[in-house]
């Protein structure tokens, strides 16, 4: 049992099997796009004359009432290949860059997925979230920066690597949240488009690499000398009180 | 690449073969066809249509609508005064054309 429609090819009834008439529409889709604007209702109308006078002719051939498949495919290689109306003008979406299989494309579904649930459904909770948690530790960051060569010494016996790790991974942490609004805001308001799914992935992902570097830096200095933790929280408790944050 | 040359050499005088088979008498988009597939001159028939449209935006071919009993009315094609001058002009550079291959090809 087959799914059939009624359609009207420029005045001419036909009955048409559904899966014909997808494989026809996006045929006739196709060619219309691709012919100037002033010649489209012409060449489409003659085209539509043509095709339907080529199908009934096949239905009266084959005794059948209703246009298959097979017919709609002998009737589009006589007529030609849209590509024959000239250049395609519809927008064409862009290729993958990556060929996605296996494991790599489960990993990218649920990588997406994250992507769009934070990207859209929880876009802005979150960052409400993100942003009165850096509002509120944007001061010990600050602060902070400031007792950087005191943390090398105090934290991490001196070592510099260590210290500037702690430092980078701070200023990302909370600078990138900022960077991430400012260029969304900038996106959608210049283009009407949220930035892609890829921007998403590798700002977080860098944002998450800089939380990883606060956890390290933190558990390295409380190995290396955690009562120099203690002594800086307590610094930078006075910090706040002389430059007066409120957090 | 022997086939996109042999097509694309005779996409090049399709409309100089259209206007020829319209001067011929009053025709019907089928008889434009079946001539051109007699000629073994029709890649596909979807060149045809395009071909129309522009030759009758540029003033060289009118229609008119006759009614049909299989069907919609169909459009009869025939040349204007313009269409007929520029058939002359395109009979005239065939003509050269044609000579001027030969007597290269033939040495």
């Amino acid at each position: 049992m087959k799914l059939t429609r009624n359609i009207n090819l420029n005045g001419v009834v036909l009955t048409i099997d559904e899966d014909a008439y997808q494989l026809l529409k996006d045929y006739l889709a196709d060619i219309e796009s691709r012919l100037p604007k002033d010649e489209q209702q012409d060449v489409m109308d003659d085209l539509e004359s043509r095709i339907a006078e080529l199908l009934k002719a096949a239905l009266f051939d084959r005794k059948a009432e209703s246009v298959t498949i097979e017919m709609v495919r002998s009737v589009r290689a006589r007529i030609g290949e849209p590509n024959e109306f000239g250049e395609n003008k519809r927008p064409t979406i862009k290729p993958e860059r990556i060929s996605r299989q296996g494991v790599g494309r489960v990993l990218t579904i649920v990588l997406k997925a994250i992507l769009i649930i934070i990207g859209i459904q929880l876009f802005f909770p979150v960052l409400a979230v993100v942003f009165g948690f850096m509002a509120a530790i944007f001061g010990i960051s600050v602060g902070g920066m400031a007792l950087i060569p005191a943390f090398g010494t105090a934290l991490f016996g001196g070592s510099i690597a260590w210290t500037w790790g702690l430092a980078l991974s701070a200023v990302i942490a909370v600078v990138l949240p900022i960077v991430m609004l400012v260029y969304w805001i900038v996106k959608w308001s210049r283009e009407r488009k949220h930035p892609s799914a890829r921007f998403w992935l590798i700002t977080i992902f860098i944002w998450l690499l800089s939380l990883c570097g606060l956890t390290a830096t933190a558990v390295k200095a409380l190995n290396t000398n955690s009562a120099a933790v203690v002594t800086v929280i307590e610094a930078m408790d006075n910090l706040d009180d002389v430059v007066d944050i409120d957090y | 690449m022997v086939e996109n040359i042999k097509s694309q050499m005779k996409k090049g005088i399709l409309e100089y073969c259209i206007l020829s088979i319209i001067n011929r008498q009053e025709v019907y988009t089928s008889d434009i066809l079946e001539a051109l597939r007699q000629a073994d001159l029709l890649v596909v028939e979807g060149t045809l249509y395009p071909l129309l449209s522009r030759l009758k935006n540029n003033g060289l071919l009118k229609y008119r609508w006759q009614e049909s009993t299989d069907g919609p009315p169909r459009k009869y094609f025939t040349l204007t005064d313009e269409g007929q001058e520029m058939l002359a002009a395109l009979d005239g550079e065939w003509s050269v054309i044609s000579k001027a291959i030969n007597k290269l090809v033939k040495g």
